[in-house]
Formats: C-alpha cells, structure tokens, sequence
C-alpha cells in the first residue's frame, strides 16, 4: 500500500505517443496502474503495473473503479491524454481527493458552446458563435453570423467535422453531414453531446497553438506551434515550432492564453490551446485541458525546447509545482503524409533519402499497411498516412525539410487505380 | 496637483508631432509642460496654447535642460522629446529626475555615426567599412584604397544633409561644398548597395517591440532624399522577421530600453545591415503613418508604460497599408498649384502638405528640406496606398515657368 501508482485512465492511440506517455511516469519513478476500455497495446503490457479494464464512457462504473482501486493501491496522481477522458479524470480526481481540474472547468474544456459561454466575461477572445442543433437553428443563427463561417460538432476532437460555409448552399450539405458524422457509431467521442453544434463566423488570419500547464492556479506556457490545415476541411498538415512570428504576437497569444485559461478556471492540468491571429487580434478557436496529440506535446515541443512534456503532465497530475525552464533553442516540425485518394495502403517508397537527412528525426508510419484509406468527409481519421518529424536551428531549415520529405515519399495505394502520390 | 502628474515635452513646439505628442498625453489625464526655443515657441502658438506650461529652453543643451528642470517644482513623471537633436537632453534630464529614460551614454552613442558603426562592428554586426577623416586627404586615401562608390557625411547631421555619393573625382567638388556648413570631422564610409528601409518600434517592458517596417524610395541619381515612404515594408515573412530580429539585437547590444525607436537598415539580397539608429520617432510622418497602419497611439503607448497602466497589445498589430510619396515638381517658377483641394477630399487622403507657393522658385534636389510636399494615404494594404499615393501625387499640377 506504500508504493504511490499514478492512474491514467486511457493511452493515446498512437503507440510513439503511448508509449512516451509511460515513459515518462517511469523516468519519474512512478508506477502506472491503466484504466482502459481497449486491449492493452503490446508495448504497454511490461510498462504498467495493473490493468483494469472498465467502459470509460460510463463515468459512474469508471469512478467506482477507481474507488476500489484506491483502497488496493495509493494513487497519488490521475492523469489523462486524450480529449474523451478529461471529463471522467475531473471527476475521478475529486471522488478519490487528488489534484485535478474541477468537473465544471473539465466540461467547459469538452464542450464548446459551454466553453464560449464560460468565456462571455472576456467577449474580445471570441469570434461570434451560436448553438445550434437544427437546419433551421443554423438558417437563422447564419442571418447574424453571416459567410465565411465554421460549423463544428460541439464535442469533437481532433478536427473532427469541422466544415467552412462559404455560401448559402453550403449550409444544407454540410449539416446533413455533421449529422450523419455526429452520431456514437461513428465515432465514440460523440456520445457523451451528439449532433449539437457551434456555428461561428470565420476568423482571417494565421492558427497557432499554445501548450503549456496550469499548476497550482499559475499558467506556464511553454511552446507556441504554428499550423498548416487542409482546405476545405481543416485537417492539421503541418507544425512548426517556434512559429515564424515577431515577440509580440508571441506576447498578445501568450497574455489571451492565460485569459483564458484563467476565466475557464482550469486548473491541475496541460492544456492545448488554438487560436487565430488576425489583423484585429486574437481570437479563441479552442482549448482542451490536455496534452496535444499529433506528436505536438511528445516530440515537437521537447525537440525545441528540450523540456520533457509528458513528465510535466504527470507532475502537474501530482499537484506538484512546476519548475520549467526551456535550456534548447531549436527549431521543430511535423508534416503529415495525406493520402489523395481512397484505397489499400500498401506501403511507402523513395523513402530512404528521409531516413538519410540529417534534419529528420522520425518517420512514422500512421496507417498499417493493408489498411483502408479513406478521405474526408467519408472519413476525418484515415487520411493521414504517415509523419515527418524534423529539427533545425532555423524555421527554414525545418520547413525545407518537412516539404522535401513530403515531395520524396510516395504512398503505394491500390484502388482501382494505379499509384498515388501525396502532397 | 494633478494625479497623473506632469509630462516634459523637450522641444515641442512642432507642428508634424508636438500636436498628437501633447493630446496624447492629455488624454490620459497628464499636465503638459513644452520647452522650446523662443523661435519655434513664437512660430507655434496653437501647441503653446495646448500646453499646461510653456518655457523657452533650448533643447540642444544637455546641461542647461537638466539645470533648469531640477530647479523646477513640478511633479514630472516623464521627460519626452521627439527631435534628434532633443534625444540627449530628454535621456539627461531623465537620468537626473530619476525617471524613466535610456541610459545618456547608450544615447549619446548613437547620436555618433562613427562610433556607433565601430561599436556594432565590435559586437559583430556586419558593418560597411568607415573611417573618421580631419581633412580630405584622409578621405580621398580612404576612397582610394576601396576602388568602390563610397559616401561622405557629416557626424551628427539629419535628413540627408551633407551627404554626397563620391564615385569618381569630380565628386569630390560636390562633397567639398555639401559639407561646407558643417565644421566638425566627418565621415567617408563604403556605399552600401541594398535597398533602404526603415524599421518604426517602441521599447514595451524595456524591450525593443517592432510595429512597422517601412520601405523607402529614394530620388536616385546619387540624391539619397527620399522620395516616398510605403508601411508595411513589401517584404517576405523571413526577411521582415530577419530585419526585426536584427534591429532587436542591436538596440539591445546598445543599451537602449525606452522610448520609440526609428532605426535605418539596408537589405543586401538577404543580409540586414543596419544603419543610423534613432532614439525617438521616425520623421517625415512615418510617427503618424505608424498609427494609421496600427491602431497603437504611438506617444501613448509610451505615457501608459510609465502611469503602469495596461498596455493594449493587440493595437500594436499591423491592419492596413500607408504610404507617402513626396511632390517634386520640375526646376523653375512656381506660376500655379492645381487640384489640391481634390486630392485632399479623396476618401484615402489622410494629408495634404504642400509648402511652395506661386512665386516661389524650385531647383535642384539636395536635402529632404528640397521637397515641395507630400501627401498621405492609408487604403486596405500597402500596396493599394502606394498606388493610391502615386496617382494622387500625379493629381497635384505644378504650373512652372522655366527660368
């Protein structure tokens, strides 16, 4: 009963990801008990301590179990690293009295109309939104916000269903889509809110994210990241970090952060912010009160910073303080491998010169092979085909990089077509 | 007494800046005490009659200006000046009020071209090769060794006066004559072939915060008077980054840490080379082009700093374009000035200037001082202003009589 455990409810699924995550709690000395509702990845089964396998999605059943544990084992620490559990930690934390964000502060993260209204004291951060669950709700609300606007699922994630109105004729097809997307069977993180969502107007203007932890009521921000979507439908392609930007914009993002942060209340825990930088400022996309996916937290931001995220995230779990100092000064960056089109991923090729170049730190793969490609808005998850992870001592360096990894490797898809590249 | 207390205005009387220097001020519940000489003070009532307190003081001497304002029994709070030859004074007094300013040594260093080229060198900034010259022995020796265009300037001087480009002997007659008023040591430095901007910034938390790099048109021809201005600078991501991160780094290396800062480079292919450094306001209306481009309230932003109130950062962003472009119209006898007043109410125009007059007689383009006026405009981005400006400028009709 001595031995402290730290409880992470979940893995994240990427296995690099997963198995950082792990690390980083053993690098600490800490023992790892999982509470999981998937097989155990192989890599994990020798990395934790004990497994209790348990519906996440159900709260109630996820608390009790974390209660039974408690009395078998001293947890010192609940964690999470994925947007679907922040919910269930909060509450998890305050049923066995351990550091942890508040349930209220954990739902204004999940949701994002509660997040908006959470935030109506500081109005200047928001571009303008409504909630709307109908065609009819969203006809009307658009006759406020007017073209270009997003529309998005209230409780998604990871660029889940995000659609750009342009036009009017947009709004049909688009919300027939977020309705067949916003649905459990489709994806589980859409259980908990279900077809609700936000509609706002569009912000001009570079996206950024800021990642950092709020420790004991004090917000830390440690990496700005830069970021590259797809058009139309808004799936993250590349990351630079730091971003090609002037200390101001760097100041403005890093001040609204803690504004933020501080009128959500959040509190014992990392956060990922997104926001925009437009000509009239800075305008709030979204936070999660969690590390960042996307290889973001556990590889970009210890490569140019040198600070260890994910042990930053158990220690803050731990309500210790945080003491962070960035000692490199480097250039990172991810670019993702989009497939072109829909098939059986069959492999890579022309990709040894990637392995060769000294700027290139990894090469994943994020499909295996045989699997289906598929594009959105078919599906938001399966177009990614693999990553590109670099450093540099400049921004450019890390940019050519990242392009000239991409334009090398080429994807093997088969269809009923031949081969495919990639861009 | 008044709770915000008093602003010191180290040569104010002036008509580009003393205006929105002191309105800003007041704005934020300052009093506001000018100082000038007795001559701008009598050719500026209207910033005399905005003024808490007016008093005749001459801006150019350190050591009369601090006298007199440790005599004085005002609750200073800050001492300002936006005139070259005010920006020892302004870092003196402060120094000897205790106020917040920049160290005099760091001011006084820039306010030397020769020394300031030699301390960037000495801190690895690539700088063109200079030399100090007595006589013009040493000139032409310097000139002769280099077997490249160079340029002669005096020390301490502004606005392109005293500067001549020396690419062959005949130059020589030119520079001689150039510098006839200036009795001190001047410059004989390499002609640096980039092209020239501008970077506009103000010190925020004591460090250096860019707003706006401004890109310069010269007359050409070897006249180095500028001809226009365009805000935003028409450059990529990384060189606009690249010239803020080395004006940055040598305002730093100096010493510099308050105020508003006007700082001349040169872009050679991609090398930034910095040249002269400004502790105060860029001149010709770049001060005002800065505030049209942003939303910041440039001498504001620096009175907020020092009452410790918040700092609006999100004003300092750049949201649309601005450029002047300069009159000069041909050599001769000014007979008429057509359309001004149509250019004034063009829905862009934010400014009109023009200072000639029928009668008046135009000739060769020396100094800035040669120029016959201006005007301003601000549209949606840079280069719809400058395309604006330019057909605006073309608008003015100068009627001349040849002589």
């Amino acid at each position: 009963m001595n031995k402290p455990y730290i409880l992470y409810v979940n893995l994240r699924r990427i296995v690099k990801e997963g198995y950082e995550s792990l690390l980083a709690a053993k690098q600490l000395g800490y023992d790892v008990i999982l509470m999981t509702n998937k097989k155990v990845p192989e890599f994990a089964k020798e990395m934790v301590s004990h497994v209790v396998e348990v519906d996440t999605y159900n709260h109630d059943e996820s608390v009790c179990a974390a209660l039974e544990l408690s009395h078998q084992y001293q947890i010192i620490g609940v964690t999470c690293w994925t947007e679907i559990d922040v919910e269930l930690v909060a509450k998890i934390s305050t049923a066995l009295k351990l550091p942890g964000l508040s349930a209220e502060a954990a739902l204004r993260c999940r949701n994002k109309y509660e997040m908006r209204k959470a935030l109506q004291s500081v109005p200047e951060v928001l571009p303008l939104y409504k909630r709307v669950t109908s065609l009819e709700e969203l006809k009307l609300a658009l006759m406020d916000i007017g073209y270009p606007s997003i529309i998005k699922p209230t409780g998604a994630s990871g660029s889940k269903g995000i659609f750009k109105l342009e036009c009017a004729e947009d709004t049909k097809i688009a919300f027939m889509e977020l309705q067949r997307i916003a649905q459990p069977d489709y994806d589980p993180v859409f259980r908990q809110f279900g077809p609700e969502f936000i509609v706002e107007e569009y912000v001009e203007g570079p996206e950024f994210s800021v990642e950092g932890f709020v420790s004991n009521g004090k917000v830390h921000v440690v990496a700005v990241i830069d970021k590259l979507t797809t058009d139309p439908y808004h799936l993250e392609y590349r990351h630079i970090t730091p971003p090609h930007m002037d200390d101001i914009k760097v100041k403005i993002l890093t001040e609204n952060t803690i504004k933020v942060v501080d009128t959500l209340g959040l509190n014992h825990c990392a956060f990922h912010l997104e926001a925009k930088l437009s000509p009239n400022g800075f305008k709030l996309i979204e936070i999660a009160a969690r590390p960042a996916g996307g290889y973001l937290s556990s590889h970009l931001v210890p490569l140019s910073t040198g600070i260890d995220f994910f042990k930053q995230v158990v220690k803050v779990s731990l309500g210790e303080e945080l003491m962070i100092d960035s000692q490199k000064n480097l250039y990172s960056g991810i670019r993702f491998i989009l497939a072109e089109k829909e098939g059986e991923f069959k492999g890579l090729k022309d990709f040894e010169s990637i392995l060769t170049d000294a700027n290139i730190e990894h090469l994943f793969l994020e499909q295996s092979i045989g699997s289906q490609i598929e594009l959105p808005p078919k599906h938001f998850g399966k177009q990614v085909v693999a990553a590109v992870v670099a450093k540099g001592l400049t921004y450019e360096e890390v940019e050519h990089a990242l392009e000239r990894a991409a334009e090398q490797c080429v994807l093997i898809i088969e269809n009923k077509q031949s081969v495919g590249s990639l861009s | 007494m008044n709770e915000a207390g008093t602003l010191l205005i180290l040569g104010g009387a002036s008509e580009t800046q003393g205006y929105d220097c002191i309105m800003q001020a007041k704005k934020r519940g300052l009093r506001v005490w000018v100082t000038d000489t007795q001559e701008h003070l009598e050719n500026m009532p209207q910033i005399v009659n905005l003024a808490d307190h007016v008093e005749a003081l001459d801006y150019t001497k350190p050591k009369e200006c601090v006298l007199w304002a440790k005599q004085q029994e005002e609750n200073f709070v800050c001492v300002f000046g936006f005139r070259e030859y005010s920006t020892i004074s302004v870092a003196e007094v402060s120094s000897a009020l205790d106020l917040p300013g920049n160290k005099p040594e760091a001011v006084k260093l820039i306010r030397n071209k020769y020394k300031t080229r030699k301390f960037l060198k000495e801190k690895g900034f690539y700088q063109p090769e200079i030399a100090l010259c007595n006589n013009w022995t040493e000139a032409t020796q310097f000139v002769q060794q280099r077997n490249k265009a160079c340029i002669v300037k005096p020390v301490s001087a502004m606005g392109s006066l005293g500067v001549t480009m020396i690419q062959n002997q005949s130059d020589w007659e030119i520079a001689k004559k150039n510098l006839s008023d200036f009795h001190e040591q001047f410059i004989v430095e390499e002609f640096v072939s980039g092209k020239e901007f501008s970077v506009e910034g103000i010190f925020f938390q004591e460090e250096p915060c860019v707003l706006a790099v401004t890109e310069k048109s010269i007359v050409g021809n070897g006249v180095f008077v500028e001809s226009g201005h365009m805000m935003p600078a028409d450059l990529s991501d990384d060189l606009n980054l690249k010239i803020h991160q080395t004006v940055k780094d040598v305002l730093k290396s100096i010493g510099l840490t308050w105020g508003i800062f006007h700082v001349e480079v040169w872009l050679d292919q991609t090398d930034v080379i910095v040249g002269e450094i400004h502790i105060r306001p860029g001149g010709d209306y770049i001060h005002r082009m800065v505030e049209l481009v942003t939303d910041i309230e440039l001498y504001g932003s620096i009175y907020d700093q020092v009452l410790n109130r918040k700092v609006n950062l999100e004003a300092f962003l750049i949201k649309r374009g601005a450029t002047i472009s300069y009159l000069f119209p041909p050599k001769g006898i000014i007979k008429n000035i057509k359309n001004v007043e149509d250019v004034k109410s063009d829905k862009c125009c934010e400014l009109v200037k023009v200072n000639r007059k029928p009668g008046d007689i135009i000739g060769s383009i020396q100094s800035s001082y040669d120029r016959s006026g201006f005007v301003l405009v601000k549209d949606v981005d840079n280069l719809h202003a400058k395309k604006r400006a330019e057909r605006l400028v073309q608008c003015i009709e100068f009627e001349i009589v040849e002589i």
